[in-house]
């Protein structure tokens, strides 16, 4: 494979062009040699250190490793030239360890160079603070302290535009979602750079004692983080499992549940909703037939039902769960339609019951009656304006243009 | 005024008396910190200790603890100022929650203050006793006041669950003091939170710069609030299940309340076996999904007193579909065979494939079938349903188990089932059918 060769050398030769460049800095600077190789080391080992995040955003101990660097390079002082070569050759080394891990070279430089263009900004903000507020402050450490909090605030600004600027054009989703879902992880962050800053606050008085120091209290909030992702994913196992059990009862289309609430949670991200939204869209969808478990029962096969007793009954289910008040409400109301003739449409149901709602007709047309795709989003767009919110039906093309698989 | 408050009164002035006493001599012979320093650790503290945090039943875990030892070590390391003033102080703060205030709940804050107190004192006492003499702070001593840390922190513990074992035995009787027994599993994670604080506290004074514990404190809160995020999710989990569970009993009038029954009798039994805080939850997890299989059985088959071989098989593989949906739920795995006690074929049962957990769930869940009415069967008595229990020939039901359901009965005074015997149908097909 030609291809692939050429790509590894184009890769080796950034890396050797990359290392010498930091290297010419690096001797240039007042940093010692060897100081600098062993944090570059560790910039590029911590990268495998990765704290549970909510978004997809890459968030590692690199940052600390990052954030220490202006205290210990240079004994007493700070130089940034010097500081970010280091982290120039330990972001080269961190992008070859994603490339040999993901495979992908774009991917991998595009992960390093943003997390060199946040550092760069808070090695700027970092000197030019000090500048600012040193000597006014006397030797207990606040000047320090308060560059290292405007650093961190312009790293974590810088990271998050440049992230949800990649991100959104990568998976087809709003700048706007990407951003928001960023934001989320604002706590592991914050936890990564405080992290750094002791490290490197306590270096220059008590040498490598300082690393437990540092990390008992990071791998208490590493623990914290992991328990906390660890039973968000157990939660929606569990609310799918649930979903499903009308489906194994033959009471509903098979896997129906499923791919509506792949295909809503596509919709919602085109759409540009907060990830708040988002989990209510997904859980609602996977719910949004939970009320066919009543026709198990004899009484209610007798007396007959309506679209809207469905709903009501779905409703009532996952009302019994305080926690789950919001998307009872949005499960109640997806029977409505868009609005009626010669009426205005009811601005009281929700976006998230109307995406639900044309969703989950999607695939009953798709699965259920076996139409094709094209057929299928036709019916929705005879509906359109009436039966389904136009709005939602456009993002519903967009999202089936856009190849997003949905039939998983 | 009854006994219990009487009682309440009694350990609450007595735990009250003896704090504010220690607390007093402190403030009168040991030596005050420095109090901007301290306010900031105080802060901390209060706002930790008011969050805290349930990890496990009614055990709460604090790193407000944490945080106590770090300013202890920090006071006792420089000499013009003493741990045990600054601990004392600082422990008045924590049993001034906020929500009991509101709630005008008096017993639990005072008899908590008192004995904080006194915790504190003996854990700062530990740390000026063993740091006291420190006069050079340089990296050299950082372990032995990590060794310090932990000594306080466990001793603090220590002292403290004692002192609530005192409290609860003498207020409520032995019989509430069951979920306390598994305090022992707190010590280890006490002695890591005294060593963390105590190099915390020692870094602190080494590097000689006040605005190092911004940081600390940072990431303290931050891995705090986390905890205490997961902790809501965990319950939004549970309330969900039993949203569920809720769903599944509106379909049967009969059925009504009984998977809160079985987890309650689960519970009894697993604390009567002393159960751990951890396998309490697994148990309480597995009662609540025992019962969902109904929810995929046709209404016909369910309301039907006699089933044929085919329909009994018909219902087992119904139930079996959600078992298998429930069991791709990772956290549910487990669960999901300790509550297989649905519908199983007792002519094919293998006693080895049987643990202690499903025996508990299986036992549990028969005796409230047994002593609640049916509608093909009337309740019968717990007599005759222990009686039941421990004729079955099957090996569902250890008889260890039947004697602990029957003892924590004892212990809460409970009576469940008919109070005379009116049986009517096949009993062993209403163990089946529970």
């Amino acid at each position: 494979m030609p291809k692939r060769i050429v790509w590894r050398i184009l890769v080796a030769a950034v890396v050797v062009a990359s290392t010498v460049a930091s290297a010419l800095v690096v001797s240039d600077s007042d940093v010692p040699l060897t100081r600098a190789v062993i944090a570059a080391l560790a910039a590029g080992a911590a990268s495998f250190v990765a704290p549970a995040v909510s978004s997809r955003n890459r968030l590692t101990l690199a940052i600390s490793v990052g954030a220490a660097l202006p205290f210990v390079l240079v004994d007493g002082r700070f130089e940034a030239a010097g500081t970010m070569a280091v982290f120039f050759l330990g972001g080269t080394l961190l992008a070859l360890t994603e490339y040999i891990r993901r495979g992908s070279v774009r991917r991998s430089l595009l992960y390093a160079g943003r997390l060199f263009v946040g550092y760069c900004g808070f090695v700027f903000a970092f000197g030019a603070m000090r500048n600012l507020v040193g000597g006014s402050l006397g030797s207990s450490g606040w000047d320090a302290l308060i560059a290292f909090f405007v650093g961190g605030v312009i790293w974590i600004g810088i990271d998050l535009a440049l992230w949800s600027g990649t991100a959104s054009n990568d998976a087809r989703v709003s700048p706007r979602f990407v951003a928001l879902s960023g934001l989320k992880d604002l706590n592991v962050f914050i936890t990564l750079i405080a992290t750094g800053g002791l490290f490197g606050m306590m270096y220059g008085a008590i040498g490598w004692w300082a690393l437990p120091v540092a990390l008992l209290p990071y791998s208490f909030a590493h623990g914290a983080f992991r328990r906390f992702q660890e039973t968000k994913s157990t939660y929606r196992q569990t609310i799918r499992a649930l979903a499903q059990i009308p489906e194994v009862a033959g009471l509903n289309l098979s896997g129906h549940s499923d791919r509506t609430a792949a295909l809503a949670v596509a919709m919602a991200q085109d759409m540009g909703l907060s990830p708040e939204e988002v989990e209510d869209v997904e859980f609602a969808a996977l719910m949004h037939d939970i009320g066919h478990i009543t026709l198990n029962d004899p009484t209610v096969a007798e007396h007959g039902w309506t679209r809207e007793d469905l709903a009501r009954w779905g409703a009532e289910i996952i009302a019994g769960a305080p926690s789950l008040d919001r998307v009872a409400s949005h499960v109640r109301r997806q029977y409505e339609p868009y609005r009626n003739p010669g009426e205005e449409s009811d601005p009281s149901v929700s976006k998230v019951s109307r995406i639900i709602k044309t969703a989950s007709a999607y695939d009953a047309h798709r699965m259920g009656e076996g139409l094709s795709q094209l057929e299928a989003l036709e019916r929705l767009h005879q509906g359109a304006a009436y039966e389904y919110d136009p709005e939602v039906v456009a993002s519903l093309r967009r999202v089936l243009e856009s190849g997003v698989s949905v039939n998983a | 005024m009854s006994t219990v408050r009487r009682r309440q009164l009694r350990i609450a002035a007595l735990y009250l008396v003896l704090g504010l006493s220690a607390l007093a001599a402190v403030l009168v012979f040991a030596d005050p910190p420095g109090w901007t320093l301290w306010f900031v650790f105080a802060v901390a503290f209060a706002a930790l200790e008011w969050n805290a945090v349930e990890v496990n039943d009614r055990l709460f875990q604090s790193s407000g603890s944490m945080v106590a030892i770090t300013a202890g070590t920090v006071f006792a390391l420089s000499s013009d100022s003493s741990a045990v003033y600054a601990m004392a102080l600082m422990a008045v703060l924590g049993p001034l929650v906020p929500a009991d205030i509101k709630h005008r709940r008096w017993f639990q804050p005072v008899a908590n203050l008192g004995q904080l107190i006194l915790a504190a004192v003996a854990a700062g006492l530990v740390l000026d006793s063993t740091l006291g003499d420190i006069t050079r702070i340089d990296s050299s001593v950082l372990l032995r006041v990590a060794m310090a840390g932990a000594a306080a922190s466990v001793v603090h513990s220590v002292i403290n669950f004692a002192l609530v074992s005192v409290a609860v035995r003498s207020v409520y009787g032995n019989r509430n003091l069951l979920p306390w027994s598994g305090i022992h599993m707190l010590v280890s994670s006490q002695v890591v939170m005294g060593v963390v604080g105590g190099l915390l506290g020692a870094a602190f004074r080494v590097v000689d710069k006040t605005a190092v514990i911004v940081l600390i404190l940072v990431v303290y809160l931050v891995a705090h609030l986390s905890l205490a995020s997961y902790s809501q999710l965990r319950e939004a989990h549970q309330a969900a299940l039993r949203g569920f569970v809720k769903a599944l009993e509106a379909r049967d009038l009969y059925t009504r309340g009984h998977t809160e029954r079985v987890a309650y009798f689960a519970q009894l039994i697993g604390e009567e076996l002393r159960f751990t805080g951890t396998q309490l939850e697994r148990l309480r997890w597995a009662c609540l999904i025992h019962d969902l299989g109904k929810l995929a059985i046709p209404g016909e088959l369910l309301s039907k007193p006699q089933l044929t071989p085919e329909e009994f098989e018909e219902m087992r593989q119904a139930a079996g579909k959600v078992q298998s949906i429930l069991a791709e739920v990772d956290f549910l795995r487990p669960m999901v065979s300790i509550s297989g006690v649905h519908y199983i074929d007792l002519d094919r049962f293998d006693p080895s494939n049987w643990s202690l957990e499903a025996s508990i769930v299986a036992t549990a869940d028969a005796f409230d079938a047994l002593t609640s009415t049916r509608r093909y069967r009337m309740a019968m008595s717990q007599q005759e349903a222990f009686e039941e229990l421990r004729s079955d020939t099957s090996g569902r039901f250890y008889p260890d188990v039947v004697d602990a359901l029957e003892r924590a009965l004892e212990r809460t005074g409970e009576v469940y089932g008919a109070t005379s015997s009116t049986r009517t149908t096949d009993t062993r097909e209403g163990a089946r059918l529970a």
